[in-house]
Parts: structure tokens; C-alpha cells; sequence
């Protein structure tokens, strides 16, 4: 089934994506974002805060936004 | 909070076709580039002919003369083609419509609590929670994201960062974040996905990702180390100096107050009341480097007061 991932980590890409049915938002996760923990990402499906073992449908929208992200100086 | 239906469209609408128009203010900004890179390619060019030129005349100086200033124009080429870079027009990002802009200011509100636009000045903002780095509080920021600005080729020029309960560092009144510099934060990592998400009209991914920055302390480039938030302590004294106020001594390589502090009579150098020697002739003060000891009796004195590497009084005796 199809689904919008919008990863606002790295370069920050949102695209839809084709993903196998039933599939929990823990799973795409770990599939996207292999070797990073899911609490220090803001999750949200349909901008909504969902638990992790929620199945995913065709057509949501899932956002995935680093609670820390590294700052810098202008030099 | 201001959940007026119009409101929320005319914001929408903003919104959405700054998005929307976004591409031709890349290509008229790239278009200037190019003509200016052309220029540059066409100098270097040039004084390659006539580095070469020169070479088969044998005329060396001045062929080296023209490669040194090939070479000054090949820095400012790589500088240009950077900044032509990062131009590039993307590929055709998911733009939002306006539905899904409404719905994100819906978002808004329950990530931030209340979102506020001023109708005058088209700006939306949001407050974060108090901001609270290593045991240091700053206060609570508005985020500020000025919509008729909103699609630029630096996006830090969209947007602003007021500190609404302000603890700036010692001396610097502008810096109220260690990655804020006179309301402008540098957004560093999250440099990228807040560009993807302001070209795409995602305006709550936009807030929350200026808001992780801001919760965020990098120690390794910030405009002032937490370490140094409340000035400098002197090391011999202990006394806090703002940043811009001690003196580095030269030789132990600490931070010292004016009181705690010094210079060499001889040589200008920084130093503090211990590294620096008193010389026992004239009293001033000198750094280990301007003080020699006497050929005769082995006595320090500063390098003013020998003569003929003699001390004053082993020199009389002479």
C-alpha cells in the first residue's frame, strides 16, 4: 500500500512510498530509519501522536522530526 | 489562540502561493549567478592566455605574476559555482494545498499549544516551553516566520527568534541561545530539512524542527560556550570578567582580570603576576623571554637593564 513518509531528518525528504499491508509504525521506523530509537523522533500519523504498534493505512501520512537537532554559529 | 476560519484561509493562501512562486525567485537568483560566473570564467581564462603567453616569451615574473592572479580568480570561480550550487533548483517537492496548510496550523496547536498571526506585519509565531541547556535557563523563545519572505535562498532570512524572557550571555546582549545571534538562529544540521519543509508549505514540520535546534546545545559552534554564559572567571582572583574583558597571559595560557594582569615593559606580551618577573633594576615588568640573567653574578634582570649581558652593578664594576 502506498503511504507519505516525511523524514525531517538529513535533507529532510517527504515522499510516498509503497510498504506491505498491515505494517505497525514500529516497523517502518525501524525500516527507515535503521539504528536510531523512536524516542528521540516525534512520530506522528495524520499529525496526530499514535502508539507505536498502530497499523498504518493506505494513504496516511507519516512524519518522522529529531526531538534534538545540532545548531551552529554563522562564523 | 485565533481559530478564525478566514483567517486560517488567508493564511493558507499566503502561504501557499509563496510556495508556489518560489521557483521562479530561484531561477531569476540563478539566473544573476550565471552572468557573473560567466564573467569570472572569462578573467581566469585570460590571464591563463596570458600566463602562457608570457611563458613562451620567457618573460618569467610576469607570467608568475599572472598565474598568482589565475589563482585569486579560481578561489572566487569555486566560491561562485558553491553558491550556484546551492541554487540548484530541486526536484518538485510535494507542495501542500491548502487543505493540508490548514490542517498543519490545526497541528500547531497542539504541538505549541496557540499560534498567534499578526495581519500588519504577516507573521505567524509560536511560543516554545521554557528553554533550559545544561543547567542553564534562557527563557522561552517566539518563533517568528514571516510569511511574505517565506521561500528564500537562505532561509534564515524567513524567519526570527525572539528570546521573550531574555538571559543573554555576559556581554553579548544578542546572543540569548548559544546558536542565536541577534534574533537569527544558526540552524545547522537542521539546515536542510527546514529548507525541504518551508519549499513545501509544511509549516508545522518547520516550527517543531527550529524548536529541536533550540532544545539542542552543540558545545563544539556556539556563538558563546555555556561554560562562558556568565563570563569568565579570572584565575587568580575569581572574579567573572565578560568575555571581551580578560586577558589571555601568554605564557600559563589562562584568563586573567586587568587587576590580575600585566604586560611585559619590553615586548607588549600579555601575561599575569606570576609569570611575569619584576626586575629587581627598574621594577617594571617583563615575560621570561626579555629577562636574562647576568653573565657575571647570575642575576635576572630585564634585557633593558644589561649591557653587554652584564648587570647594571656588575657592569659599574667593570
Amino acid at each position: 500500500m502506498r503511504i507519505l513518509v516525511i523524514n525531517n531528518d538529513g535533507s529532510g525528504f517527504a515522499d510516498y512510498i509503497e510498504v506491505e499491508p498491515n505494517i505497525t509504525v514500529e516497523k517502518l521506523f525501524s525500516q527507515q530509519m535503521a539504528g536510531r530509537k523512536p524516542e528521540d523522533y516525534l512520530i506522528r500519523v495524520n499529525r496526530q501522536p499514535v502508539a507505536r504498534d498502530q497499523v498504518l493505512q493506505e494513504g496516511d501520512r507519516i512524519s518522522m522530526t529529531p526531538t534534538k537537532i545540532q545548531g551552529a554559529r554563522i562564523v | 489562540m485565533n481559530d478564525d476560519h478566514r483567517t486560517i484561509v488567508r493564511i493558507a493562501n499566503l502561504i501557499r502561493d509563496q510556495v508556489i512562486a518560489q521557483p521562479a525567485q530561484r531561477l531569476a537568483a540563478i539566473s544573476a549567478d550565471e552572468r557573473q560566473l560567466g564573467s569570472t570564467m572569462q578573467r581566469y581564462l585570460s590571464l591563463c592566455r596570458k600566463a602562457g603567453l608570457a611563458v613562451s616569451r620567457h618573460w618569467h615574473l610576469a607570467a608568475s605574476q599572472m598565474i598568482q592572479q589565475a589563482d585569486a580568480v579560481l578561489r572566487d570561480l569555486r566560491y561562485e559555482i558553491d553558491s550556484r550550487h546551492r541554487l540548484q533548483v530541486p526536484a518538485q517537492a510535494q507542495v501542500a494545498t491548502l487543505s493540508d496548510i490548514a490542517r498543519d496550523l490545526d497541528q500547531l496547536e497542539t504541538e505549541f499549544h496557540e499560534w498567534d498571526y499578526d495581519e500588519k506585519t504577516q507573521d505567524l509565531s509560536v511560543r516554545t516551553e521554557d528553554i533550559e541547556l545544561e543547567g542553564m535557563s534562557l527563557g522561552a523563545f517566539e518563533v517568528k516566520l514571516h510569511l511574505s519572505r517565506l521561500v528564500r535562498p537562505d532561509p534564515v532570512a524567513s524567519y526570527s527568534i525572539i528570546a521573550l524572557d531574555p538571559n543573554p550571555a555576559s556581554g553579548r546582549d544578542g546572543i540569548t541561545h548559544p546558536h542565536v545571534s541577534d534574533e537569527r538562529l544558526c540552524p545547522g544540521d537542521a539546515t536542510s530539512p527546514i529548507r525541504a519543509a518551508l519549499e513545501a508549505g509544511r509549516i508545522c514540520d518547520f516550527f517543531l524542527l527550529v524548536r529541536s535546534v533550540l532544545q539542542t546545545y552543540n558545545a563544539h559552534s556556539a556563538y558563546v560556550p555555556l561554560d562562558s554564559w556568565n563570563g569568565l572567571p579570572c584565575h587568580d582572583c575569581g572574579d567573572t570578567m565578560n568575555d571581551d574583558e580578560g586577558f589571555c597571559c601568554q605564557s600559563c595560557d589562562e584568563n586573567f582580570c586587568e587587576s590580575c594582569s600585566s604586560y611585559c615593559h619590553h615586548c607588549d606580551t600579555a601575561g599575569c603576576l606570576s609569570c611575569l618577573e619584576s626586575c629587581p633594576e627598574c621594577e617594571d615588568r617583563f615575560c621570561s623571554d626579555c629577562t636574562k640573567a647576568c653573565s657575571e653574578c647570575g642575576g635576572k634582570c630585564c634585557v633593558d637593564c644589561l649591557t653587554d649581558e652584564l648587570c647594571p652593578s656588575c657592569h659599574e664594576k667593570k
